[in-house]
């Protein structure tokens, strides 16, 4: 080799954040550019440039309706890494763990109207069937995502999700200690597949689940069904069961919220990202008023059925606002 | 969550399978994605973890570790073990970081694809904190090895390599994509989880483990031991998805699976892990050669996992079995000699010292590799580094895309398994490695290898500087001989001049 | 005359290597450009030997004077190049 350039010199940090001024936070270092699928757009993976997973990906990931010159740039607002996120997440499980302990001390189970838990055999222990759809979608658009700290948004969503479906289900047991008559543990799928309070977000998940396209699935899970389901089951059946003297699950409710504010935090800051492209206000404004309806239909079906509440007004308006706050409703 | 203990509600936790209504199950489990290969939702229903976790658990536990490895960390940086440790050492972990950070967090996805796709919820569950697992090992190992970006460039390959054509890289991508990005979540389960990480990772990670521990590295000992103890948990995925395949008449097509993922793995570690053990860690760092690492921690484990599950031995075994005293020489003596196009600084490892160890550890290696090593030294010795350098490019294997080596010297016995498909000619590193493409050509027929690009005149200019740029190699960055041939008696000697 | 890609499978060496010559080369002369690239590199010369050219996959000896376009190798087809007395 002739007259070899100079070598390069030692950075004081990854060569693709060098020339950013701000010093790198762990956040830059361990979460930014890491999908090396994204190197080569025509052929994501190192084979044949023809296999199906290299169309999926080209189709629904690098093709996808919703177009940003460089997906990488985005950031999550709370720049949550692994390890603060278990940091966060410990912390929130001693303070829920302590209520179930607090509460269970107190026989709360024993102390709250009967015709309350019949309502949670109807309306609450079967959130574990919806909460695990979050779960799966959740992980499916993060496989799916064109940029690593927009996955890593997702994985951790993912997670909590399975978080609210584990507090489901200890509750679920502790409620058929209180009341071994009711089927808890034994009928929530039955609710599930066949109460009609349920079948409004049960067919909203099931085609969200069937989004195959990156942009439009987190649509669909992010900016749709989490905030109708959230209202409805965090928001509305949290106030019914205020008034029902169920402060535990009024207050679980709320803990769970901080994680649903945390996912919405992200997804907002993502949407902003978009919105400065040509063409995605347009596309994200179509996809939210396709979709919407299900979900206003969802929360009617849901909390119409749901005694004492407001038949889902709250709830819908509160998801509305969420869209409008994003600029994609009027 | 301490009045009820986990297992009165572990169950429930796990029992989430419902029949959709809405959409077909055809759709909401495709079987490009899912891989349920006809066996019905109750019989994945039968998925049993042997290894639980809550996620309350999961939280708690995982902020120790990642507490005490940094804590481990943060101590010892100011030590600045690097700046003394042996310069084959300081190649070790350049070689393992580029080649394994970003692979792990990318594993994540392997984990999400189960996560989202498989029939048995426990599996969907398991892989959920197999998701977070990964996207820690990913994270952790940017975290620590970004104190050294300040040393040299090469340190950003820790960053950089995964996404370069770096010939090695691109080794490690087809080799990745092939076995956990581009499958079934069933074949993902057993080819990531079974074959490879019960299979092979504990090796990297607990036998590196123990030589970084003598050669007094304790921040990386602690960081890939702490590591290690997550492998457990999403490792375990493959063992219940297995039983439930053989259970359902599958035993064959699982069977084939395991066979082509193992000798990818192997060919993998040929190239990285072998080297390491047998030339770059210092000679007395050394607890064990590869092979005895390989047979303590994978030939042994490895039969019994596969006796336990009633699966048989991979076909060429033999071959694995003799393929151990040779292949991985080979690959070090190719990433040494081509060392410009590596990002970190081979060590050759043929001191005199050196090579009366590889000789006790594998007879006849003076007569075979040994003859090579003594025309590179005699030519050191007579001030021809020109004829230590590269001036043309290997041949490379379209399966394991590695360059094609066997024994040189009295036992010379190279062999190209050629292979015309569809009218292009296919070189492969060994008869396996050509039977692997075979299982599937749709899979890999397409793919070029670097030689191929640099025929097709993808890489311009067409020589080894063309090569340099096109795999993102500059100065400051590519390889050079981690000892400045010391071991060749050169230095010494030109000082006494 | 055009450039042909082969491969070489050179004796005492430990790795097959892409070699560039011109189809209208002698077996002779492909020997002596593998050479370069093994000779003196890694396998020490064999004075008084002289050098042969094998197809690898049937162990077909070509002629020393027979040109790469005759031989019905394919570009980049494996060949072995050996040490022997005639």
């Amino acid at each position: 080799m002739t007259a070899t350039p100079e070598p390069l010199k030692p950075l004081k940090t990854w060569s693709h954040l060098a020339d950013r001024r701000k010093r790198p936070s762990e956040y830059d270092i361990v979460s930014t550019r890491l999908h090396y699928r994204r190197r080569n757009p025509d052929v994501p993976w190192e084979l044949d440039p023809d296999l199906p997973m290299n169309d999926w990906y080209r189709k629904y990931c690098n093709e996808s309706p919703l177009k940003h010159p460089d997906w990488d740039l985005f950031q999550d607002p709370d720049q949550l890494v692994y390890r603060t996120y278990n940091i966060l997440q410990d912390g929130q499980e001693a303070y829920v763990g302590g209520l179930f302990d607090q509460f269970s001390d107190r026989g709360h189970d024993e102390m709250i109207p009967n015709e309350w838990i019949e309502t949670l055999t109807a309306f609450y222990t079967p959130a574990r069937y919806l909460y695990h759809g979050l779960q799966m979608g959740s992980a499916y658009v993060a496989q799916m995502a064109p940029a690593s700290t927009i996955t890593t948004c997702l994985y951790l969503q993912s997670a909590d999700s399975l978080r609210w479906v584990t507090h489901t289900c200890y509750r679920t047991v502790e409620l058929s200690k209180a009341r071994p008559d009711l089927g808890f543990g034994k009928n929530e799928r039955a609710h599930w597949e066949d109460d009609p309070q349920w079948q409004g977000f049960r067919r909203l998940l099931e085609e969200g689940l069937v989004v195959w396209d990156w942009a439009e699935s987190f649509v669909v899970f992010n900016l749709v069904l989490k905030p109708a389901v959230e209202e409805a089951l965090l928001g509305t059946l949290a106030d019914v069961a205020r008034s029902n003297n169920d402060t535990l699950y009024s207050l679980l409710s709320q803990a769970q919220m901080r994680d649903a504010e945390r996912h919405r935090r992200w997804a907002s800051r993502l949407v902003e990202m978009a919105l400065a492209v040509d063409g995605n206000r347009e596309w994200l404004r179509g996809r939210v008023a396709a979709w919407t309806p299900k979900a206003e239909e969802a929360i009617r079906a849901y909390c119409g059925a749901l005694k004492e509440s407001d038949g889902g007004e709250a709830a819908i308006e509160n998801m509305l606002a969420f869209q409008r706050g994003l600029g994609l409703r009027d | 969550m301490s009045k009820l203990a986990s297992n009165e509600y572990y169950d429930l936790v796990r029992t989430t399978n419902w029949t959709p209504r809405y959409v077909p199950e055809s759709e909401l489990f495709p079987e490009m994605m899912s891989g349920a290969r006809g066996i019905p939702a109750e019989a994945w229903e039968s998925f049993d973890e042997p290894y639980k976790v809550t996620y309350s658990d999961y939280v708690a536990t995982q902020r120790e570790k990642d507490a005490g490895a940094y804590s481990v960390k943060a101590a010892l940086e100011r030590a600045n073990y690097i700046d003394d440790a042996d310069p084959g050492w300081v190649s070790t972990l350049q070689a393992h970081y580029g080649a394994l950070a970003v692979a792990e967090y990318a594993a994540a996805t392997a984990e999400a694809r189960m996560a989202r796709f498989s029939r048995a919820p426990g599996n969907r569950n398991m892989a959920t904190f197999g998701m977070l697992d990964e996207m820690r090992h990913g994270q952790i190992q940017l975290f620590f090895p970004h104190e050294h970006t300040k040393r040299s460039r090469q340190w950003d390959w820790a960053y950089k390599a995964m996404h370069t054509n770096e010939w090695a890289a691109v080794a490690a991508r087809h080799m990745f994509d092939d076995m956990m990005f581009t499958r079934d979540s069933v074949s993902v389960a057993i080819m990531l989880t079974f074959a490879f990480e019960t299979g092979f990772t504990n090796m990297q990670f607990l036998g590196l483990a123990a030589d970084a521990a003598e050669a007094g590295d304790h921040t990386f000992a602690s960081l890939i031991s702490s590591i290690q103890t997550d492998e457990s948990r999403h490792a375990q995925q493959g063992g219940p998805v297995l039983k439930i395949l053989i259970e359902n008449g599958k035993k064959d097509e699982a069977q084939k699976m395991i066979d082509v993922i193992f000798w990818r793995a192997w060919k993998l570690f040929s190239v990285l892990t072998g080297p390491i053990l047998d030339y770059y860690t210092p000679l007395e760092h050394r607890k064990q050669s590869f092979k005895e690492f390989m047979q303590e921690w994978i030939i042994g484990q490895f039969e019994r996992q596969l006796n336990d599950l009633g699966l048989d031995l991979p076909w060429y075994w033999d071959e694995f079995i003799r393929a151990l005293d040779e292949t991985h020489h080979g690959m070090h003596m190719g990433v040494w000699y081509w060392r410009p196009t590596v990002w970190w600084n081979p060590a050759a490892g043929a001191s005199p010292e050196e090579r009366e160890w590889l000789e006790s550890k594998y007879p006849g290696w003076n007569a075979t590799f040994g003859r090579c090593w003594d025309v590179i030294t005699e030519n050191l010795q007579k001030g021809r580094e020109d004829l230590t350098l590269p001036e043309t490019l290997p041949t490379i294997c379209n399966m394991c895309n590695l360059p094609v080596v066997g024994a040189p010297g009295d036992g010379w016995n190279v062999k190209d398994y050629q292979l015309v498909h569809e009218g292009r000619l296919y070189h492969f590193g060994s008869e396996v490695d050509r039977w692997c493409f075979q299982q599937d050509p749709e899979r890999y027929k397409g793919h070029m290898s670097v030689v191929d690009r640099f025929l097709a005149g993808e890489i311009q200019p067409q020589n080894l500087a063309g090569a340099l740029l096109y795999m993102g190699l500059a100065p400051g960055e590519i390889g050079s001989d981690a000892h400045n041939y010391a071991w060749a008696g050169v230095g010494k000697q030109q000082a006494a001049e | 005359m055009a450039l042909f890609p082969l491969s070489s499978n050179f004796e005492g060496d430990f790795v097959v290597q892409l070699v560039v010559v011109d189809d209208g080369a002698t077996m002779d002369e492909v020997a002596s450009a593998c050479a370069v690239h093994s000779i003196d590199r890694r396998v020490a010369p064999r004075p008084g030997k002289v050098l042969r050219i094998r197809r690898h996959s049937t162990g077909e000896l070509y002629p020393r004077e027979m040109l790469v376009k005759n031989t019905g190798l394919m570009p980049t087809e494996t060949i072995d190049v050996i040490f022997s007395d005639i």
